[in-house]
């Protein structure tokens, strides 16, 4: 039953322009997508597997992915160890400084990723704080290359994906009953016995929403990707851009698209279903 | 009043191990949690800070400090004004068309409990979890065998389809949040269905839609994956600009462009704030 | 103007929330659905106002069918728990809401609002919002926004449950004068059976989203028609015996002992029953005397009376209440007792 809302009927009618919208600029293009990567050469001739089997019978390739959903992970576990304590923190903290810290956690995702990206060249480049710090201490002679390395994407992007980590822990924590962790209290656990035993297991799903954000939003970061990365680490991103938009080779930017798109899928509907199960436990 | 009777003379004091737990405890994570506002934070603050230099460089902490690299901006900087208007255009054109599409559906989606609507509110906010390269790429595959060259309205089109699920989001968080018995009550009070929409609903769902707009319109404003391949060859929106400038020459007017946008990002997000209670509707 | 509920069923899903229910209310009258929750009551209200569309059967306000009517052609004026005051708007907006709704224009609305609010004494709160206001005030603008539109019939949805309870007197007192004063048919639900006793012309009471009984209070209390309506209201005594026919009327063996009835009804067979006995319609007496022999339990001094449990010969338990002053013998914890009915008491006798 639908109290107050509008009747099943007349539902339809009010989705329809956005699912409309969906069908045509969503639904069609991605399919022409899986089309276009079914041909075997750039000029769309005949139809065939040879893109899929060009790209997973090369390590070169296979590599990029596996580089790009190892980023991805990385990314996301990285998020979890500084955004946990924080939305943890947030949750402690007094009602004042609650605003202050909730301020804090979103202004940087309203603001652009390329800022946020460049920020970090600023940071790691050869004039950076880090080099000019290590320089005044005296513990290296000359500056260090830190840009450009892989774990210089990492901890970049696990930074400017961090809200999106943060975020959703917070509502997981700030929706379990108080009543549960002072029971806990009462009956004679400590504040780290509470803490795993009741708070982590607890805020779960929350954990698990902000790490498919995270994963889905660092697989995809082309311009932190690019820019920290450098041309050196390829990732699927870039490398779909170069071959649509340099190479002209469609299929096979269409293939890479079609095996970037059905990875992310893949690891958010296991996430997903494993989510699902949490979620029955936290609400009995 | 008097004493009471038989009180002990000393009080009982909490055990030392019980102490070592507590602070160990709230030490971790205030330490952690410390950490990760300064890690949020710093990056911004440092480019802030590194736009006001007085060099060629982008030393940190810099040399000397002046406002030279926001005069080049606006001086001598046409391309870069250029592709921020052409940024503002795209991005308010497609919230404003995504407004319309999204409110609908969130008014129609946010009390089903059917399947179909419950399928329906997540295909919508898909590209939220979709890699949009992919959907630009898509798009631009679908222009090119339809014939259809790019311009705005290509750009427009990609970009509503990646700001509808954060109005999507918030105006159906709001809406559900909606006591139905003030719908209800104002149907029984004689209130047709449009009269009930104009003067209860909306009223009370306008603040999320506004946050939803605002965090919409900043990530269009932002996006690259989808302009990359959508943007004509002589319109280029400001973050690929931005983009372009960084990976070629590390020109300082790099981080003038910044500091204008965090600073323009900070002002709006706390006017929104004050509006509309902005971080309600983020959660 | 009168309502006639004629075969009405709702069904949610697979359950009957209301089953086959028939109910006339006079012009004028207030009734009272009184029942547990789940029991349909709400449903009642909600389908009479027209927020929901009944499964079967008819609805009928003044000469009308309303079936096809949707909630703002019904004419039906409801007041919900939380009172759903519009929170972005004044109290004179929301007062004038349903005028406006009808399209009166703005000087029209404002002198029916002052009207509305000087009736439910709020008028030096016109400008505030419904944050601003207690429980009470909330109550009082609620009740006049819905006057406002002058319903043919008011609609009350557990209207003191949000209340604490010396505030809930006053008001189901101000209620009982605006109904009389406006002489409007009343529907009011509610969960609380000293409300229903007190405010309502009859009680409907439900049970199963069926009516049990409908009468005026006096008769509810004194002669249920189900054990439901025994149990559900007042406290009672619900004791399994045999009956048996006897000298000048009856005679029940219950408990280890036996009580004398002078009539048996609404069941007069002989066989095991079920007897319906309130706490005051007992009297204790010194052991020796007639009655039930009893043991006291426990006393519970409860204000004007004292509330004794008993247990019986057999092990069941008795609750008897007694008044404060002018009883001679005052039996404590452990003291053989003897529980009798007083003269005059009518017992409801079940078939079991």
């Amino acid at each position: 039953m639908t109290r107050g809302g509008p009747r099943p009927a007349e539902a339809w009618q009010l989705a329809l322009p956005l699912a409309l919208f969906f069908v045509v600029f969503v639904f069609a293009p991605l399919g022409l997508l899986g089309l276009v990567s079914a041909y075997n050469e750039p000029e769309l001739r005949t139809m065939g597997l040879a893109q899929y089997a060009k790209f997973f019978g090369d390590a070169f390739n296979v590599n990029i992915l596996v580089q790009t959903l190892a980023l991805a992970l990385k990314t996301t576990l990285l998020a979890i160890a500084i955004g946990y304590p924080l939305a943890y923190l947030y949750t402690l903290a007094p009602r004042r400084l609650q605003r202050v810290l909730l301020l804090v956690i979103v202004l940087p995702l309203l603001t652009s990723a390329v800022v946020r990206t460049f920020a970090w060249i600023v940071i790691l480049g050869r004039l950076g704080i880090v080099n000019s710090a290590l320089q005044t201490l005296g513990w290296i002679d000359a500056p260090l290359t830190l840009l450009y390395t892989p774990t210089a994407v990492v901890v970049a992007l696990a930074q400017i994906e961090m809200p999106l980590m943060v975020l959703p822990v917070i509502t997981a924590l700030m929706n379990i009953d108080p009543n549960l962790t002072q029971a806990s209290a009462v009956l004679g656990a400590g504040r780290w016995r509470t803490f795993w035993a009741v708070t982590l297991p607890l805020s779960v799903p929350g954990l698990l929403a902000g790490c498919l954000l995270v994963f889905a939003a660092a697989a995809s970061a082309f311009v932190t990707q690019t820019l920290i990365g450098g041309g050196r680490h390829m990732f699927m991103p870039v490398y779909i851009y170069q071959q649509a938009i340099q190479v002209y080779n469609y299929p096979f930017a269409a293939t890479l698209a079609v095996i970037l798109l059905v990875s992310v899928l893949a690891v958010v509907t296991v996430v997903n279903v494993l989510g699902r199960r949490s979620r029955g436990f936290v609400h009995g | 009043m008097a004493e009471a009777p038989g009180m002990p003379a000393g009080a009982a004091r909490e055990s030392r191990g019980s102490r070592v737990e507590r602070w160990s405890f709230y030490a971790a994570f205030g330490v952690l949690g410390g950490a990760a506002v300064t890690l949020l934070a710093a990056p911004t603050v440092i480019v802030l800070i590194t736009s006001f230099t007085s060099a060629y460089t982008l030393k940190f902490p810099p040399p000397g400090y002046s406002v030279r690299w926001y005069r080049a901006l606006w001086e001598s900087s046409p391309e870069i004004v250029a592709a921020a208007v052409l940024s503002l255009k795209v991005a308010a054109v497609a919230t404003a068309i995504a407004v319309v599409l999204a409110v609908g559906a969130a008014l129609a989606l946010a009390r089903q409990r059917a399947a179909w609507a419950r399928i329906l509110d997540s295909v919508f906010m898909s590209p939220l979890m979709l890699p949009l390269l992919a959907l630009g790429l898509a798009l631009l595959v679908l222009f090119s065998r339809l014939g259809v060259e790019l311009s705005l309205t290509t750009l427009v089109i990609g970009h509503v389809a990646l700001t509808a699920p954060y109005i999507l989001r918030t105006t159906t968080a709001s809406y559900v949040q909606l006591d139905p018995t003030l719908l209800e009550c104002a149907r029984a009070l004689g209130a047709r269905p449009w009269f009930a929409f104009r003067t209860v609903t909306l009223p009370l769902v306008a603040p999320g839609i506004a946050a939803g707009a605002f965090i919409a319109f900043m990530a269009s404003f932002d996006n690259v994956a989808i302009s990359l391949f959508l943007s004509d060859a002589r319109s280029e929106v400001l973050p690929i600009r931005l983009w372009n400038i960084i990976e070629s020459s590390l020109d300082v007017r790099a981080a003038a462009v910044s500091g204008v946008l965090i600073g323009a990002t900070a002002v709006l997000a706390l006017v929104m704030e004050r509006i509309v209670g902005l971080s309600r509707h983020v959660r | 103007m009168g309502v006639t509920l004629d075969r009405v069923t709702h069904r949610y899903g697979g359950t009957l929330a209301v089953d086959d229910v028939s109910l006339v209310v006079q012009p004028g009258e207030l009734i009272v659905l009184l029942g547990p929750s789940g029991c349909g009551k709400t449903t009642l209200l909600r389908i009479i106002a027209g927020l929901l569309g009944q499964s079967a059967g008819r609805a009928v306000i003044g000469d009308q069918v309303v079936d096809a009517l949707p909630p703002n052609e019904r004419g039906a004026g409801i007041v919900f728990q939380n009172y759903a005051l519009f929170p972005h708007m004044t109290v004179a907006a929301n007062v004038a809401y349903g005028l406006r709704a009808r399209g009166a224009g703005r000087a029209a609305a404002a002198d029916a609002v002052e009207r509305m609010l000087r009736l439910v004494r709020m008028e030096t709160l016109a400008k505030r919002y419904p944050r601003e206001l207690s429980g009470g005030q909330q109550q009082r603008v609620a009740l006049a926004r819905t006057l406002a539109v002058s319903p043919k019939v008011l609609l009350l949805d557990e209207p003191f449950g949000a209340l604490d309870k010396n505030l809930r007197l006053d008001m189901q007192i101000e209620v009982k004068r605006l109904q009389r004063e406006l002489d409007v048919t009343t529907i009011m639900v509610t969960h609380d059976q000293s409300e229903a006793l007190s405010m309502a012309d009859r009680i409907a009471v439900m049970n199963r989203g069926r009516i049990e009984q409908f009468a005026t209070p006096e008769d509810i209390y004194d002669a249920p028609a189900t054990p439901f309506v025994a149990a559900f209201v007042g406290t009672t005594n619900l004791l399994r015996g045999r009956l048996a026919a006897a000298r000048e009327g009856f005679r029940v063996e219950l408990g280890g002992g036996a009580l004398w009835l002078r009539e048996a009804s609404p069941c007069a067979g002989e066989g095991e029953v079920m007897v319906v006995v309130r706490p005051e319609q007992f009297r204790l007496d010194p052991e020796g005397a007639e009655g039930l022999a009893a043991t006291v339990r426990m006393v519970l001094p409860h204000g004007p009376f004292i509330v004794y449990e008993l247990s019986l010969a057999d092990g069941s338990t008795l609750k008897v209440t007694a008044g404060r002053g002018g009883v001679a013998h005052r039996p404590g914890p452990g003291d053989a007792v003897r529980a009798a009915l007083v003269p005059g008491a009518r017992v409801p006798v079940f078939p079991a």
